[in-house]
């Protein structure tokens, strides 16, 4: 139980980048801005499911269903939106250091920051290159 | 409404000593001592334990105060 406990704090901390401690406050405002990205996509959804009635008698087959995935995809993209600026707007992201440790730590959020966007980097180019 | 804070000073303790005594953020502290957030009755006993206190010294509500 202990361990199923702290495998989900794990993914809740890595999922939302909480740094401090997974204290209640902090799923308290996890579930606030997820209860609210479900309810923005259970409405999406029922508007899309409504179009999608529509755009199958409009268009053709395959028209209708790139559509529709594509409908689905924005809805999903929109409520990670949500989610990201409802929990970076609530605090729980944010790290704390003493003054001693700030430069030392702000150089290696820097270093962590460029070497993202490099490996973001190299595996878009090389997944460019698998497709040639 | 809530005495933590003073409870918190008379002990000499800082917000992030609290907060590491109790398993929480110290943002969490901070919030609470400013009747930002409602912590939950299992902090509310963690916190009155760790000042040596009980709930009713800790907390009270106002008459005028919403329920």
């Amino acid at each position: 139980m202990k361990k199923h406990k702290s495998i989900r704090a794990s993914l809740l901390r890595w999922m939302f980048g909480i740094r401090g401690p997974l204290d209640e406050r902090a799923e308290h405002e996890i579930g606030r801005v997820c209860t609210n990205a479900y309810i923005f996509l259970f409405l999406y959804f029922m508007v899309v499911l409504a179009v999608s009635l529509v755009l199958t008698n409009v268009l053709n087959p395959a028209q209708s269903a790139y559509l529709i995935i594509a409908l689905v995809a924005w809805g999903w993209i929109i409520s990670a939106v949500v989610v990201s600026i409802g929990i970076s707007h609530s605090g729980v992201m944010v790290r704390e250091v003493s003054s001693a440790r700030y430069t030392a730590e702000r150089r290696k959020l820097v270093s962590m920051a460029l070497l993202e966007r490099w490996l973001l980097h190299f595996s878009t180019t090389f997944c460019a290159h698998c497709h040639q | 409404m809530n005495h933590v804070r003073g409870l918190r000073e008379q002990k000499g303790l800082s917000q992030t000593a609290l907060a590491a005594e109790i398993g929480v953020a110290r943002q969490t502290i901070n919030l609470i001592e400013n009747n930002k957030y409602n912590p939950s009755l299992d902090l509310c006993l963690k916190i009155a334990w760790v000042l040596g206190t009980d709930l009713n010294s800790l907390f009270w509500r106002g008459k005028n105060e919403e329920a």
